[in-house]
């Protein structure tokens, strides 16, 4: 306790030292004027701070190789995880029918992060390669499908096999330079590759178009249009189906679609988790020596979770492409690989669970309070940084596979 | 009966240090070597060049292969490329294959396994499942069948578990299977790497320091578990190991390093007898220390 105390003081007499000249004085007119109370209440706040952060580590300390026990959300989750998987999926299929088309799109945008999520997830949380540039297999999807809309005409179900090839292909092409590098240095040459498909794709005018975008068509379900008028040769739905025309049917259709994906998704991660590629990316993440040294070949296994990760972002791509009609670079700046990362720390890295919540919330929440939209980035970052300090394995924590012996020995 | 390893000349240097100095000897099938001698002698480094982590400056190392044919480990770990390489397609794609995919794991799956000084286990992932991602040999690792839980994929897997459980019951760990490795305490988290090794199928298992760190009564166990692994399992066990009675009652064979040369190597109590490794150990008389 002392010993707390006295580093706590410490920082106390440190704090005032550096805020009496730069907030205790101030100019007015001509003459300086000193305010003496503000930075005497900093320093209290650094001390209050110091001991608190004291107390916190402490109590890590103290825990660190006991079993933690999960705390009461945890056991509730894992006790009614069926009910509430049931609950959150027909809640999901009978959301589109009643919000309305602004939050239709909200909920779209949703699910694309949802997906974006999982697919980072794979690469960060699973495998644990930070990478910065995931925007850029979002971006290949999106323009896989603006690019081969205009240049090849191509249709939507062709681009999404399409862009998922092609942003993986990327992936891998991408995941060869940085086999060799870990945590920093693969961060950084993440992040210049995202910076560089931007900038490409901002100063090709001949071939993107650049600043000015690409218009993207809304996709067709079974040659069907979703249009009040049939482009030529087609029908539209409405007619065919005999019902009113609403424009609300294509984003109810492309919600509904991309739930089937993010279904998919999860049923994946879900099940290679438990396959031996899984549970070799958690390995190289936890020591890339060890699993060297029981013959597992650390390149196979990062490009496959770089792959995967990029497919994912491929396929999201085309689908963020499909909802907007219209793709353009500044929609995949590193503020969108960032904000993807922040979904997948603050939903726990490599829980699944989490990442559908945090990207959920993360993008409902903005549209809710907008009045507070210049404190975002700052809520944000404070929320990030508890929960590295405090859940790095998320609010919900992670549910490994048990296993059980079987009856016969 | 036959040597399973044989090390000649191997020789490492890092900066102007000498780790390993011509270093030599053999490791008979079926047999415990030790690999003893003081802090800093360069014991580690050799089993970094034989797991493939440290590529070394000069030297032969050979494996005898599951069915008789000697392996070249240095062969396997890729040396760097020649000009030859550049003209040969076949030779260049060996070489890349070995820059890419070679070293460690390739000689993991050729059969020779480690545990490190500093325990490295998986440690937010469960017991049970350390030790089946060592079974990369026993798994069925075609994607299409594990995500549509094929038959094949379900028996293949079922087998590695059974596997899994086999070793755990074996180092006294099977009441905590599920649980994550980091809350074990000291000596099982030992256990469990030396499980997790067994279950990547080694034919010569190499151990360092497995007793640093663990109490009389532990040690007892792990020289039965040494013995028995030995006997009933015919592993070939290479062990650096700093207690001297541990080494003095399961060894075969004592090979003595320091200074990154091997001084002595024989029968243990020969070699517990012999005055240049009391020497070694007790400290140099004065002036000893030009010869070396
Ligand atoms: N990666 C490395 N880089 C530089 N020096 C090393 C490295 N690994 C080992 N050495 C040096 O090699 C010598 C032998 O080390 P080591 O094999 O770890 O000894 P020990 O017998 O205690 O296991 C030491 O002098 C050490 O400093
Ligand atoms: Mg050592």
């Amino acid at each position: 306790m002392p010993r707390k105390l006295w580093d706590a003081v410490l920082a106390g007499v440190v704090a005032l030292l550096l805020f009496v000249p730069l907030t205790g004085v101030s100019l007015s007119g001509y003459t300086l004027e000193g305010h003496w109370q503000r930075p005497l209440w900093l320093a209290v706040g650094v001390v209050l701070g110091r001991l608190l952060l004291g107390w916190f580590l402490e109590r890590r300390q103290r825990m660190v190789g006991t079993t933690r026990r999960p705390g009461w959300i945890t056991a509730w989750i894992d006790d009614h995880r069926p009910y509430i998987v049931i609950a959150a999926v027909i809640g999901a299929l009978l959301v589109p029918w009643w919000i309305g088309k602004y939050w239709l799109n909200v909920a779209i945008l949703a699910l694309i992060y949802v997906l974006l999520g999982l697919g980072l997830n794979v690469v960060v949380g699973l495998a644990g390669l930070l990478d910065l540039g995931f925007v850029a297999f979002y971006a290949v999807g999106a323009y896989t499908y603006a690019l081969g809309h205009h240049y090849f005409a191509l249709s939507f179900w062709a681009a999404v096999p399409l862009g998922a090839m092609l942003a993986a292909g990327f992936g891998v092409v991408l995941a060869f330079p940085v086999l060799r590098m870990h945590g920093d240095y693969l961060a950084i040459v993440t992040l210049g590759f995202g910076e560089i498909i931007r900038l490409i794709l901002n100063n090709w005018l001949e071939v993107t178009g650049g600043p000015n975008g690409l218009r993207v068509p809304f996709p067709s379900l079974f040659g069907m249009d979703f249009g009040r008028r049939a482009s030529p040769g087609h029908v539209t739905l409405h007619e065919f189906l005999n019902i009113p025309y609403s424009n609300e049917y294509r984003d109810i259709f492309l919600y509904l679609l991309l739930f089937l994906v993010v279904c998919g998704m999860v049923f994946l991660v879900r099940r290679l988790r438990r396959m031996p590629l899984g549970r070799n990316w958690e390995a190289l993440r936890e020591d890339e020596i060890a699993c060297r040294s029981l013959g597992i070949q650390p390149v196979t296994v990062k490009l496959s979770a770089f792959g995967l990760g990029a497919m994912t972002a491929g396929v999201g791509g085309v689908f963020f492409a499909a909802s907007q009609g219209f793709v353009n670079p500044t929609s995949f700046t590193f503020l969108e690989s960032a904000h993807i990362l922040a979904i997948v720390v603050l939903g726990g890295m490599g829980s699944t669970g989490g990442v559908i919540v945090a990207a959920v919330v993360l993008t409902v929440l903005p549209e809710v309070l907008r009045d507070f939209a210049e404190y975002r980035g700052l809520l944000f970052g404070c929320a990030m940084v508890l929960m590295m300090m405090w859940r790095p394995r998320g609010l919900m924590g992670i549910r490994r596979a048990r296993f059980h012996r079987s009856e016969v020995g | 009966m036959a040597e399973i390893l044989s090390v000649r000349d191997l020789t490492m240097r890092f900066g102007g240090v000498v780790a390993l100095n011509r270093v030599g000897f053999d490791v008979r099938k079926g047999s415990v070597t030790a690999l003893i001698g003081p802090n800093g002698a360069g014991k580690t480094t050799v089993f970094n060049c034989l797991t493939g982590f440290y590529r070394p400056d000069a030297g032969a190392m050979r494996l005898m292969g599951a069915d008789g044919v000697p392996l070249d480990l240095m062969e396997l770990m890729g040396r760097p490329f020649q000009g030859s390489d550049w003209v040969s397609p076949r030779s260049f794609a060996r070489r890349l294959y070995c820059k890419m995919f070679g070293g460690a794991a390739l000689a993991a799956r050729a059969g020779v396994v480690r545990t490190f000084q500093n325990i490295r286990l998986f440690k937010e992932m469960t017991v049970m499942e350390n030790l089946l991602v060592a079974q990369r040999a026993r798994v069925d690792n075609r994607m299409v069948s594990g995500i549509f839980q094929s038959s094949g994929y379900r028996r293949a897997e079922a087998e590695a578990l059974e596997r899994a459980w086999y070793w755990l019951d074996f180092f006294r760990l099977s009441e905590d299977g599920n649980r994550l490795a980091k809350e074990l305490a000291y000596g099982r988290q030992r256990r469990l790497e030396m499980a997790r090794a067994m279950c990547a199928a080694p034919r010569l298992l190499c151990l360092d320091e497995p007793a640093a760190g663990l109490n009389p009564n532990e040690t007892r166990e792990l020289a039965d578990w040494i013995l028995a692994l030995r006997r009933g399992h015919g592993v070939t066990v290479c062990l650096i190991e700093h207690d001297m009675g541990l080494v003095m009652e399961i060894s075969d064979h004592v090979v003595v390093l320091d200074h990154g040369q091997v001084i002595a190597s024989g029968r243990p109590e020969r070699v517990r007898d012999d005055p240049v490794v009391l020497e070694a150990y007790l400290g140099a008389p004065e002036g000893a220390e030009e010869g070396v």
